[in-house]
This record gives C-alpha cells, sequence and structure tokens, in this order.
C-alpha cells in the first residue's frame, strides 16, 4: 500500500515546506536574511512488473536563493561607499573650520585690512588703533581655532582609527567562529542561518576596510584583504595600528606570529588613515603656511616702523634660537633670512640720528656675533638672553633706537673741517639701499663766499647733482638732493675737500633678522597655533608701528601694510594673503563636492546591488503566501489520500473480520 | 525575467526616496529662509570663490569709502579754514591800503587794531583741530601747530615757533589713491622766496652780497665804540665821546679842521667834516662838534698844540647788533661783514664799508616772514612802531601789502590744491559707490536665492515626498492576503 506513504510522505514534505515558508514570512524584514526554497523530488519508485509507480515525495534541498556575484559586488560597494563618506564626513567638518561669512579668516582678514585703510584717514587715530588691534587679535582667535579644530579632528580621527581597528578584529574574531561553525554544521546539515550571519558579517567589516571573496564548493570561503588572500580558518587575523617616527599611522596584519603591513584601498578605516596622514596634516600645513606668511610680512613690515610712542630705549625679541652660538642658518631661527644688511638709528636727547648697517651672513654669523655687531654702535648696548636666547637691545641713557632707517640727521662728519653743520632731511623714496657723499669745492663761508659746491654722489660714484651753497644759498635752509632727500647746510665755514656721507636706506632690514628675532614685531608666535598679538601693543597700542617717525599721523608703514594686502608673497610668490584663504576654501570646497557626488553614486550603486539582492534572495510575501496555499493544498490531498489509505484498510479489515 | 520585489526592497525605495526629497526640500527651506543660494564651498567651489572674492573686494570699498568720508571731512573743514585764511588776509590787504593812504596816525591805529583782531582769528585758524587732531601739524597732528609770543628781540618779528612736521599726512582712500589731508602749516603759513635785504636808515650801511637768514624784520643797532685823532694836534677824545659821538669811519674817513686864531693854542676854531666852524677854548673838555651831515663828536681842546691850524683824520670804531644789543660784532668797514643774532643764530651780511655814523636801521628781509609775523609787523608799522619817517612809513606798510598780497596768493593755491583733492575724492567716491553697487549685484547674482525659482523646486520636491509616502501606502495595502481574508 505505497498510497498511504506517498500520502504520509506529502504530508510530511507539505508540512516541511510550510514550515520553511512561514520562516521566510517571519524573516521577510530581516535584513541580510535569505529566503530558503524547498526542492522538492519524488521518491524512488517500487517496480511492478514493468511498470513504476512512486512512492510518493521527499524534500531535496532547502535552497538558500542568492547571487554570488551581486553579492561580491555588493561587498565593494559597502567598501567603497564607506569610504568615500568617511572622507566626505571629515572633509565637511574641515570645510566648516574654513567655512567664509561672518567670523571666517576671510572676512577677519579683510576687516583688519579694511581696518587700516580707515587708520590713514581717521580723526580718531588713537580709538582706530585699538581697532586694528582688536581685528588683530580676533584674526589671531581665528587662526588658532582652527588650528585647534584641526588638531581636535586630528585626534578623534586617531582615536576613531583605535575603535574601528577594535572593532574590526572583533568582527573578524566573530567571523573566524562562524567559518568554524559551519565546517562544523556543514557535514551534517546546510547551515543557512550561520551562512547569512557570516554574510552580513563580511558586509559589516566591508564598511571598515575593501574586502573581497570568492566562495567555493561546501559552503568554503576565500576571503581577500587589500588584495591579500586570507585564508579565513578557525584562528582569525587581526590587525595592529602602529605610528612611525612622522607621526604616520600604518595597519599591520598580525597572524600567528607574523606581522606584516597593510595598505587597505576602501572602507573607513583607509579613509580614516587618510584624513590622519595626509588630509588634516596638508590642511595644517597650508593654514600654519598662511600664518607663518601673515606673520612674517607683516611682522617685517612692522619692526622696521615705529608707533606714536616713537623710537625704542629698550626691545627684547620674542621669538628665540635653539642655540645663540651657531650660524644662524642652522640655530632655530623661526623664520629663514638672507644675507644682507640691517640698518640701525641712535638718536639723541636733540632728536639727532645716526645710522649705521650691519652686515649679517647667516651661513656664518651666530645671535651672539650680531649682539656684539650690534654693541659696536655707539650708544647700543645689544645681548642674548641666556635664558631664553632672545635679543635684546638697550639704548644708552639718553639716547633712543629704531629700525625705520630713515634719512641721519646728523652724518658722520669726521672728513668736514669746516665749522658749518650739514644736515639731512625727508624721507628717501628710492627703491633699493643707496648713499649719498657730498664732496665740497671751494672754501668760505656758506650762503657768503662765491664759489661753494657741493657734489653728490650716490654709492657708486655717479654724480647725483650739484650744490651751489655758496652765495645765493640761505644757510640753514634745505636743497632737495634726490628721492625726496634734503641736505641744509648751517652757518658757518666750509673748506674745500670736506666730505661727508649718509646711507639711504630703502629696505632697513635685508635680512628679515628682526622678524625672525620678533625684535619690535606686531605679532608674537610662529604659526597658526601661536599666532597672537603681541602684548606690548596689547597693552599699549601706541607701539603699533604705524610709521616712521613716530608721529601721529605719519602713515607711511599702514601703506605698506595696505600694499602688503594685495602682494603675492605666499605659495612661492604665487598668491596674495587673500587669494591663500580663497585658495585653501575652494580646495576643500571641491574636495567635498567631488566626494559627495562620488558618495551619492556609489550610495546609488550600493542600493542597487541591495535591491539585486533583495529582487534574488528577498521575502516576496505574496509569493510566499501563493507557495502557503499550494503547500496547504497539497497538505489538504495528502491527507485526503491518507484518508482513502485508510478506507481501504478498513475494507480490509472488514474482509478478515 | 521579472524583477521580484521584496518587503524589504519596497521600503528601502520609500525610505531612499523620501530622504532624498526630504534633503532637497530642506536645502530649498535653507535657501529660501536665509537667501543665500550657498552656504558652504563645496555647493558651488567656483562660485563660492567669487563670493569670497567679490566679499573680500565688497570690504574693502567699504573700508575705503569710510577712509574717504574721513578723509574728505577733514579736507571740508580744511578748505573753510584755508577761506577764512584767505577772507582774513583780503581784509588786512584792504587795511594796508586804506593805511597807506590814511590822513593821520589816529585812523592807522584803528586799522592796526583791526590787524591785531585778524592776527588773533588767524592764530585761531591755524589752530583749527578736530577732535584734538590739528589740521595744520602735518603728521604731528597731535601738536599744536604754532606757539606764537612776543618778539624775542626789541624790533624783531612776532616769535612764532612751528611745532608740527614738515611732512602733510597722506591718507589711503583706495584704488591706489591717496591724498595730502593734514598739511604742513609751515607750508600753508609760512614765508615764501627770500627777497633782497632791506635797511632803512642813513648810516651808509648797506646790504652785503652774502644770502641772509634772519627772517621778517631786525633793528640793526649801530654802536659807537671810540674815536681817535691822528697825532700832532693836541686834540683829544672828549669826557662824552665814547657814549655819545656818532661818528663813524676808519681813519681818514673823517677830519677835523682846526684854525689855532690865538696862536698859543688857547682858543681858535674848529670843524667837523667841512661842517660849520665852531669856536673852542683850552677850557672845554668835551665840545660837542657837529657835522655837514649832522654826525656828532665830543673833543677835547685842552691841550691844542700853540699854532696848529690844519686837518686832523679821525678813526672812529664802531659795532653792530642784531638782536637788541645781546651781542655786538666790531665794524670791520668790509664789504660783507656777518651780523649775527645770538638768540636764533640767524645772521645777515652787512657792507660797512661806507657806514659813516651810529644810529638804530631797520632791517627788512622780504618773503620771509610767516603770515603772522606780515600781519604783527603791518600793525608795528601802522603804529610806527619803529618811527620811520612819513614816506618810509607809507613804504613799509606798502611792502606789509605785497607781502600779504604773496600770502593771499599762496593761501589760495592751498584752497585750489585741497579743493581739488575734494574734488578727486568726490568722482572716487562715485567710483567707489558704483563698484560697491557692482559688488553688490555680482554678489547678490551669484550668492542671492531666486526665491520663485526656489520656491517652484520646493513644491516640486514636496509633491514628489507625498507621491513616494502614497504610492508607499498604497503598495503596502496591495497584497494577496487582502483577498485571502
Amino acid at each position: 500500500m505505497t498510497s498511504l506513504n506517498s500520502g504520509l510522505s506529502a504530508l510530511r514534505t507539505a508540512q516541511f515546506a510550510i514550515d520553511t515558508l512561514s520562516n521566510n514570512i517571519a524573516n521577510a524584514s530581516t535584513p541580510g536574511y535569505h529566503r530558503q526554497n524547498v526542492h522538492l523530488d519524488s521518491q524512488l519508485p517500487n517496480r511492478f512488473g514493468a511498470f513504476q509507480v512512486g512512492k510518493g515525495v521527499e524534500v531535496s534541498d532547502v535552497e538558500r536563493v542568492r547571487s554570488q556575484v551581486t553579492e561580491a559586488s555588493l561587498t565593494f560597494a559597502i567598501s567603497d561607499y564607506s569610504a568615500t563618506n568617511q572622507l566626505l564626513e571629515i572633509e565637511s567638518q574641515i570645510e566648516s573650520m574654513f567655512q567664509s561669512g561672518e567670523g571666517s579668516l576671510s572676512e577677519r582678514l579683510d576687516s583688519f585690512f579694511g581696518e587700516i585703510t580707515k587708520l590713514t584717514s581717521t580723526s580718531d587715530s588713537a580709538t582706530q588703533r585699538s581697532a586694528v588691534v582688536q581685528q588683530a587679535t580676533q584674526l589671531s582667535s581665528i587662526f588658532q581655532n582652527i588650528a585647534s579644530q584641526l588638531s581636535g579632528l586630528k585626534t578623534t580621527v586617531r582615536n576613531e582609527i583605535d575603535r574601528e581597528v577594535e572593532n574590526l578584529n572583533d568582527q573578524l574574531e566573530g567571523l573566524a567562529e562562524l567559518t568554524s561553525e559551519i565546517s562544523i554544521l556543514n557535514a551534517n546539515t546546510t547551515p543557512n542561518r550561520e551562512l547569512d550571519q557570516r554574510d552580513a558579517l563580511i558586509n559589516e567589516i566591508a564598511t571598515s576596510i575593501d574586502v573581497s571573496r570568492q566562495e567555493r564548493n561546501n559552503s568554503g570561503l576565500n576571503l581577500s584583504f587589500a588584495g591579500t588572500s586570507i585564508q579565513q580558518g578557525v584562528t582569525a587575523v587581526s590587525l595592529k595600528v602602529s605610528v612611525d617616527s612622522a607621526d604616520k599611522v600604518e595597519l599591520k596584519f598580525q597572524q600567528t606570529v607574523t606581522e606584516s603591513t597593510v595598505s587597505f584601498n576602501s572602507g573607513r578605516l583607509p579613509s580614516l588613515l587618510e584624513a590622519y596622514n595626509e588630509i588634516i596634516p596638508q590642511f595644517e600645513a597650508r593654514l600654519n603656511e598662511l600664518a607663518e606668511g601673515v606673520i612674517q610680512k607683516f611682522d617685517q613690515i612692522h619692526s622696521t616702523g615705529v608707533g606714536v610712542d616713537g623710537p625704542f630705549e629698550i626691545l627684547s625679541g620674542n621669538r628665540s634660537v635653539k642655540n645663540a652660538d651657531v650660524p644662524l642658518a642652522i640655530a632655530g631661527l623661526a623664520f629663514p633670512i638672507d644675507a644682507g644688511e640691517l640698518y640701525v638709528s641712535v638718536i639723541d636727547a636733540s632728536g639727532n640720528r645716526k645710522t649705521s648697517s650691519i652686515s649679517i651672513d647667516p651661513e656664518t654669523d651666530s645671535l651672539s656675533d650680531i649682539a656684539s655687531a650690534l654693541s659696536g654702535v655707539e650708544n647700543l648696548e645689544a645681548s642674548v638672553n641666556t635664558q631664553t636666547n632672545q635679543l635684546q637691545i638697550v639704548a644708552a641713557s639718553g639716547f633712543h633706537f629704531d629700525f625705520t632707517g630713515s634719512v641721519e640727521t646728523s652724518p658722520n662728519l669726521d672728513s668736514f673741517t669746516g665749522t658749518s653743520t650739514p644736515s639731512l632731511s625727508g624721507a628717501y623714496d628710492g627703491s633699493f639701499n643707496d648713499g649719498f657723499r657730498f664732496v665740497i669745492s671751494g672754501s668760505g663761508q656758506v650762503g657768503v663766499s662765491q664759489d661753494l659746491v657741493a657734489t653728490v654722489y650716490d654709492k657708486g660714484g655717479a654724480l647725483v647733482g650739484t650744490l651751489d651753497i655758496g652765495n645765493g644759498y640761505e644757510a640753514g635752509s634745505r636743497i632737495e638732493v634726490d628721492h625726496g632727500v634734503s641736505v641744509s647746510f648751517g652757518a658757518g665755514t666750509v673748506a674745500a675737500g670736506d666730505e661727508f656721507s649718509s646711507e639711504l636706506v630703502a629696505v632697513p632690514d635685508e635680512t628679515g633678522i628682526l622678524a625672525s628675532l620678533g625684535v619690535n614685531t606686531f605679532f608674537e608666535g610662529v604659526d597658526a597655533d601661536s599666532i597672537e598679538v603681541n602684548r606690548e601693543i596689547l597693552d599699549n597700542v601706541d607701539r603699533f608701528a604705524t610709521g616712521k617717525s613716530g608721529e601721529e599721523t605719519d602713515h607711511a608703514t599702514l601703506f605698506e601694510f595696505i600694499e602688503l594686502k594685495d602682494r603675492r608673497d605666499l605659495a612661492g610668490g604665487r598668491l596674495s594673503i587673500q587669494e591663500m584663504v580663497n585658495e585653501i576654501q575652494t580646495d576643500i570646497g571641491s574636495d567635498v563636492k567631488n566626494r559627495r557626488e562620488i558618495g551619492l553614486r556609489l550610495e546609488s550603486l550600493k542600493t542597487r546591488y541591495e535591491q539585486d539582492r533583495d529582487s534574488i534572495s528577498g521575502v516576496d510575501l505574496n509569493e510566499e503566501l501563493v507557495k502557503l496555499q499550494q503547500f496547504q493544498r497539497s497538505y489538504e490531498a495528502a491527507a485526503q489520500v491518507i484518508q482513502t489509505a485508510d478506507g481501504l484498510f478498513d475494507e480490509l479489515f472488514r474482509i478478515i473480520r | 525575467m521579472f524583477y521580484r520585489s521584496s518587503a524589504l526592497s519596497i521600503s528601502s525605495r520609500a525610505i531612499q526616496f523620501s530622504a532624498q526629497h526630504n534633503s532637497a526640500i530642506l536645502k530649498f527651506q535653507e535657501q529660501i529662509s536665509s537667501g543665500q543660494k550657498f552656504q558652504r564651498p563645496s555647493e558651488d567651489p567656483v562660485a563660492f570663490r567669487q563670493i569670497t572674492n567679490l566679499s573680500s573686494r565688497l570690504t574693502e570699498l567699504q573700508a575705503n569709502s569710510t577712509s574717504l568720508n574721513s578723509a574728505r571731512s577733514v579736507l571740508n573743514s580744511s578748505v573753510v579754514q584755508l577761506q577764512e585764511f584767505g577772507n582774513i588776509t583780503t581784509r588786512a590787504i584792504s587795511l594796508a591800503q586804506q593805511g597807506v593812504q590814511a590822513l593821520g596816525d589816529d585812523e592807522r591805529q584803528t586799522y592796526a587794531l583791526e590787524i591785531d583782531g585778524l592776527l588773533s582769528q588767524l592764530t585761531s585758524v591755524a589752530a583749527t583741530d578736530i577732535a584734538g587732531v590739528y589740521l595744520y601739524s602735518g603728521t604731528r597732528s597731535n601738536q599744536k601747530p604754532f606757539e606764537i609770543d612776543n618778539p624775542a628781540v626789541a624790533g624783531g618779528p612776532l616769535s612764532v615757533t612751528y611745532l608740527g612736521s614738515e611732512a602733510n599726512s597722506r591718507a589711503f582712500v583706495g584704488e591706489a589713491v591717496s591724498v595730502d589731508t593734514l598739511y604742513s602749516g609751515a607750508d600753508v603759513f609760512g614765508g615764501g622766496e627770500r627777497e633782497e635785504t632791506l635797511i632803512i636808515g642813513n648810516s651808509k650801511v648797506k646790504i652785503g652780497t652774502g644770502t641772509d637768514t634772519l627772517i621778517g624784520r631786525a633793528e640793526l643797532r649801530i654802536i659807537h665804540d671810540l674815536t681817535t685823532f691822528a697825532p700832532g694836534s693836541g686834540i683829544q677824545p672828549g669826557t662824552r665821546s665814547a657814549l655819545e659821538d656818532t661818528v663813524i669811519g676808519p681813519l681818514g674817513r673823517n677830519s677835523v679842521t682846526i684854525v689855532d686864531s690865538s696862536g698859543d693854542g688857547s682858543s681858535g676854531t674848529i670843524s667837523l667834516n667841512g661842517g660849520e666852524p665852531q669856536n673852542f677854548t683850552n677850557s672845554d673838555t668835551n665840545l660837542k662838534v657837529i657835522g655837514s651831515t649832522g654826525e656828532v663828536i665830543y673833543v677835547d681842546t685842552s691841550a691844542i698844540n700853540a699854532g696848529f691850524n690844519g686837518t686832523v683824520d679821525i678813526e672812529a670804531t664802531g659795532s653792530l647788533s642784531v638782536d637788541g644789543g645781546k651781542s655786538t660784532t666790531p665794524i670791520d668797514f668790509s664789504e660783507n661783514q656777518i651780523v649775527a643774532d645770538s638768540t636764533s643764530g640767524r645772521f645777515v651780511t652787512l657792507d660797512t664799508r661806507d657806514i659813516e655814523k651810529a644810529e638804530s636801521n631797520s632791517l627788512e628781509f622780504p618773503g620771509t616772514a610767516n603770515v603772522f609775523q606780515v600781519l604783527h609787523g603791518l600793525a608795528e608799522d601802522l603804529r610806527n612802531k619803529r618811527g620811520l619817517n612819513a614816506a618810509d612809513t607809507s613804504a613799509a606798510i606798502g611792502r606789509r601789502l605785497g607781502e600779504l598780497e604773496q600770502i593771499s596768493d599762496r593761501a589760495f593755491e592751498f584752497l585750489g590744491e585741497q579743493s581739488t583733492s575734494l574734488q578727486t575724492l568726490e568722482s572716487l567716491q562715485f567710483r567707489i559707490e558704483d563698484l560697491e553697487l557692482s559688488v553688490e549685484t555680482q554678489l547678490s547674482d551669484i550668492q542671492s536665492t531666486d526665491i520663485p525659482e526656489a520656491v517652484v523646486r520646493l513644491e516640486n520636491s514636496q509633491a514628489l515626498l507625498q507621491y513616494t509616502y502614497a504610492v508607499t501606502a498604497q503598495i503596502s495595502n496591495l497584497g494577496l492576503l487582502e483577498f485571502l481574508r
């Protein structure tokens, strides 16, 4: 009686199928669940002579419906999308730091230079000087703020790398355990649930690093991380974070006792590494380059000017060197300097100014040498503070000094025998450093005698002009020589052959050493992190160098600051200050934009693959319900078969009774 | 092959599209609410760079505009003061003209009083300040430009010390333009080109060939020191000779002619430089003898040699002073003698070869006095403080008139210069305003939200979101289960 057996097998099979369908329906919303398909096969038939009669039905397979290609593509897409998304997140934060508008770096720079422009014309100089200093303070704060935010972001990313690696190692360990479990279960059954879990875990791992898989028969799996094939066995590989001497973070695979550096191509982790090792340091470097540019260029101008407080009795550098006794080139100066002349003027109580120059060669001169050379200037004493390695300059009592390079009023008269006192005035407007030598022809009384001439030569010996200082010249009155410089000869005598000369200074500090040593600078600090307005200026805004004379509305230095705004001094002479800010903002903006577009494309791709996967492996409730109906009918039919067989058995029993 | 749809794919698509539409709605909400198309550089890096550049330019133009307005305000104030300066000099010129033609001292005194008032007004004009910033101190604008005091020496000019700087203060007003705002008072109110020095007096001292440095005016005191006579006649200087002789000259320039009419030197006649002979006796120890041009010597005739009849050469030394006697310079009867003011160090070169007698002369240094000194000098001349004769007084007032005209011309030159600067600033102001408008327009074009477009897009996104919700709800309700019940 095979019909009973057939009915029974049909009943059991339908029950099994209904159970499987119920499980599909139950997991219709379970992420990573692959629908299971029950495959039926007819049982081996009984042979009746030339005929075969089937014995019923059996479950031949419970298929986990999936596409290997789609699954593998999805894993790739997850990895790429996660990488891009992670970078987008970090770069968006950097973009926010450099964001323009109110209170941005760009706006502060504009306002700072705007206040300087206003200072040239305001009738309330004292208040406007404070406004400039106030803007500079805010500018410094913005620099510090961005530097601090970048540093904070770097720390966060570093912590995130550690957390990500820790999490990844847990996942890799879980994967090993799951693989082990699958291989055990595989001997007796199809471990669909565990295989689903493994697929989900691999996709989770793919969010962190790039992983590809080659599936083998019997649920075996080869995984490749960063293109390196790793046989995923019961022993898990793990990752280790190491930092090299340049603060670069790298990852190493650890398997048993071996350790190898690994470089991932996609996933969050390599993006975090790229952000930590390259992107954030790159923006830190650019911010520092900008800050250094602002500090150095501004200080170079400021150090050769004076505020309305006038020249100095004492000045201390606020930037130090590492070693005061080695050549400046290797002494650890804040900013590199060039070889050249430094002009210093000493002013006596009557306002007479004498200018001296010091030759500086950073390859041979140390800071101590510079101090000695400055001490060689009459009525000036310079020293190096041994505690701080900073330069200090002090004028003798009753004297002041500055580095403005203003025309010296009292030239050296060692070669001048007359009783007349020549003096110079005006402001040299030449474009390079030069000098005038005045040679007297004829002897007699200035302004009285005939044929008294002062012949003027430049430093190269070229004739600049001849000045009649005899009868017809009013002793003591100014005669314009050239380039804004005038000379006057006081009442008295001059003698043939008398001569004197004077330096004409367009660039008082050819070397840039004053800014490097922080002597009379506007800023303190050397980079975005440390930039601050000089405390002495904060305490007394009259120290802000607005001119060259110390007079209230001498704006000579302000005009240099205004010119600085548009001068292309940064990025190797390619960009002005404002252009550099714009370039940084635009670059990060473009990076974020591109990243966002790539992210959208990858997200779309990932979604597409997920939909493809769901199209193949997802549970369609309607489909399941149809099948449920189908097996319900099968079940009812099988019950009917059994009932029929039971009737047949009853008939047989009745014959026997 | 059909594309299978699962519950998950339906819900994931519903989530995906509703998120997409919500994101768009959020973006349009931001654009409409803020009025700005972009919030972040990444939204349109190229446009954002333009925005940043334009914003920088706008800030720069606004700063330039502020600076320009400040400069204009200063120059406007200065122009008003220079107009006042011009008015003062014009009135002073008018008074000087009336002074020249005045009929009497009283009338000139009245004019002098008005000139005093004009000087006070001008002093106030020169000291004009805006919130402590002096208009005419150059770059030393916190310093009152002039310190004005009574003449340092008698007969000298008004003491005027300029405390400002020689350099004008410049303001940057944008577009590579800078203008002078605070002028040097020394230039505005100072003297002009030095002209030939004048001597008013009868001493026969002349101007030397050197270039003088004294300014304004000075009193030249020619002081008699010592009179000596060539030997042989027995004549000696009188007891008051040193103090009261006025004759000055090297040996032989002057002479006395003695006629011993008594034959024993006890009496006779004596004459100076061909002047009227005067009787003398041997009892005269301080006999005043007046020469042909009024020069005077005092002689002692108590010991005239008996029977002396003839001419005796005289040597009379003297000294010069231009600082009220504070310092003196011995007369060397040379072509170019320097006489300096010990107070200021300034000097005058004099030709003293023909100098004849001690007296007080007036020196004038035309073109060198500043406007204060000219006005003061005019008042002094109207009051005839130097005691000049009528012709010299009129001439002196006439010279002040000339100086005032020069100063007035210069005042109007500065007025013209500043007015031109103001005109430049006005043109620049228009240009800056145009540029500001242009930049703002460009900024608006790039940055501002196109509200109608944003609203339409918002509506579109809202509609799409509603469709997403509707279709999701619709297909969620559609299932076999509904039919199995």
